[in-house]
């Protein structure tokens, strides 16, 4: 079974030379994958998202999806964390022995999944009140069971790595830049050694000092053997730490594209992308 | 591709509560509609949607305060399903006393405002056979602690407590049994926005620590995101959108959810 597996996958994951990873089951199989998104208020406007993406990523690897904006890099990292459905194809999970086949996963499966198997930072952290910037760090991995104390050693090396100053780590995130915020959100991912991690822009907002200290996270991560799907705006950066691109077509013309991503934003209730990207 | 293998759930239980084809009605005039779910242990569950969609109703009913004109609320008890509303009366009375609890939007319909915090929080424990004065009073000033109230005012009617004090005095009374199930509606509605986030903030912390299990009905989708991992949003009384609360919110399906979720403000 695994044999007929690996013969599937296509030319464009070739394997990396002398990668000890390689020969196992990719972390992430996404076959012809589609995903539209239905806008009821617009006269029920069918928006492409994605249209039929095949890819795999495997363990010891940091794939960095490029193309243009609108062409649903997003889209794809929040597909393959639960946070948007599947539309048709499938995109499967594997990390150890668990597998999910996140198109057909109940609710509380890809709750576990996130839980165990997969880390998700997107650009902007989701700040709750009141709830000391250490403790958020530390929440994903004590769900995850790790021991209060490890957790807590784990989070302050991130936080110093990561120069938040440390007079801020009892201080809730919602005051704090975004620059700040997206270190919490990834200080958060990298404090639990997830199978799995999907960044979306990483170092969006970041110094050069800071973006080298995520490079150096994502490339020990990548040597643990976490299997990577990373989205980043400075191709500089990106070809660091990855070991292939994937580039992404966008459904649609990118007028339409912007467009949807817009809306979807809007729906979203979350600001998406950098106004950078804006035609 | 091979089956899949087994993955653990987040929450190792199966569900200990199923609503099973949950209907009321008022006269010819629909409550709730056919709902079905279910709730495992430790899971925080939230029933959105907008006055008068029926899930204040759902809610009554699997609390036990009201009667479904058909359908069960099937609860695991001990080994066995019970008929929450099928029970004898004196069962079923001892089955929501001891396993379930409610809060209520407004402090005045869940707490005696004229009789002591202390006697508030001792009343479920003396309902449910305790009978050491002294064990149940330092039981109540625990659990005033526990939702960040001055201990030294159990003696203190609850008229006496601002909004958010009488909310968490609520919170602690629905609590003092260890219920397998709290049932909250709309527990932030009524509060000032600093009150509203300490209380959220404590309720997320207990829900944590104790491993709670709560259906949370409310209005304010920011809540449920806070709290709940899975939420069902209902609509003239029935579920017309259930799943995980961040992909209910961020990718909606329905045409009434999409209209929900592109109100928010914030």
């Amino acid at each position: 079974m695994n044999v007929n597996t690996q013969s599937n996958i296509p030319m464009a994951s070739a394997p990396l030379a002398a990668d000890p990873h390689r020969s196992s089951l990719p972390a992430i199989a996404v076959r012809q994958l589609r995903k539209d998104f239905t806008l009821h208020g617009q006269g029920g406007a069918r928006l492409p998202g994605l249209n039929g993406i095949d890819l795999d990523v495997f363990p010891g690897e940091c794939v960095v999806l490029t193309g243009p904006s609108g062409s649903g890099k997003s889209t794809l990292l929040r597909i393959l964390y639960g946070n948007y459905s599947v539309g048709t194809g499938s995109a499967d999970i594997t990390a150890g022995a668990l597998r999910l086949r996140l198109h057909e996963a109940t609710p509380r499966q890809v709750l576990a999944a996130r839980r165990f198997c997969i880390g998700y930072a997107s650009q902007f952290l989701r700040v709750i009140p009141r709830v000391p910037a250490i403790e958020v760090v530390t929440e994903p991995a004590r769900r995850a069971g790790v021991p209060r104390q490890q957790a807590q050693e784990r989070a302050e090396s991130l936080l110093r790595r990561l120069s938040i100053p440390e007079r801020l780590w009892l201080v809730p995130p919602a005051t704090f830049s975004g620059g700040e915020q997206q270190r919490v959100n990834l200080a958060r991912v990298f404090c639990f050694p997830y199978p799995i991690l999907l960044l979306d822009e990483p170092t969006a907002s970041l110094d050069a000092a800071n973006s080298e200290e995520v490079l150096s996270l994502i490339a020990e991560a990548r040597a643990a053997g976490a299997a990577i799907l990373a989205v980043f705006h400075d191709h500089d950066l990106a070809g660091r730490v990855a070991s292939r691109f994937v580039t992404l077509q966008h459904a649609v013309s990118l007028q339409h594209a912007v467009t949807l991503q817009h809306v979807v934003s809007l729906q979203a209730d979350r600001p998406k992308g950098p106004s950078s990207d804006a035609p | 591709m091979s089956e899949p293998l087994a993955l653990p759930l987040a929450h190792d239980d199966a569900p200990f509560l199923r609503v099973h084809q949950l209907s009321v009605w008022y006269g010819r005039q629909v409550g709730c509609d056919s709902v079905c779910l279910d709730l495992s242990p430790g899971e925080v569950l939230a029933i959105v949607g907008e006055s008068g969609s029926g899930k204040s109703t759902l809610l009554r009913c699997i609390a036990g305060l009201q009667r479904p004109t058909s359908g069960n609320v099937w609860f695991h008890h001990e080994g066995v399903e019970l008929d929450l509303h099928a029970l004898p009366e004196p069962a079923r009375v001892r089955l929501v006393r001891s396993h379930l609890s409610f809060v209520a939007q407004n402090p005045r319909d869940g707490l005696r405002m004229r009789i002591s915090a202390g006697g508030n929080l001792g009343e479920p424990l003396l309902a449910n056979g305790a009978r050491h004065y002294g064990q149940v009073r330092s039981a109540a000033m625990r659990w005033m602690e526990r939702v960040e109230l001055d201990p030294l005012r159990i003696d203190e009617p609850p008229m006496h407590y601002s909004g958010g004090m009488q909310q968490r005095l609520q919170i602690a009374r629905s609590l003092v049994n260890q219920p397998r199930l709290v049932c909250m509606d709309e527990p932030t509605g009524g509060l000032d926005v600093s009150v509203q986030a300490k209380l959220l903030d404590l309720l997320r912390r207990l829900v944590d620590d104790l491993q709670l299990s709560v259906i949370l009905v409310t209005h304010d989708l920011g809540v449920a995101r806070l709290l709940a991992e899975r939420m069902i949003v209902m609509q003239q009384g029935r579920v017309i959108e259930a799943g995980l609360t961040d992909q209910v919110l961020d990718d909606p399906r329905h045409p009434y959810t999409q209209l929900l979720a592109s109100s928010i403000l914030s």
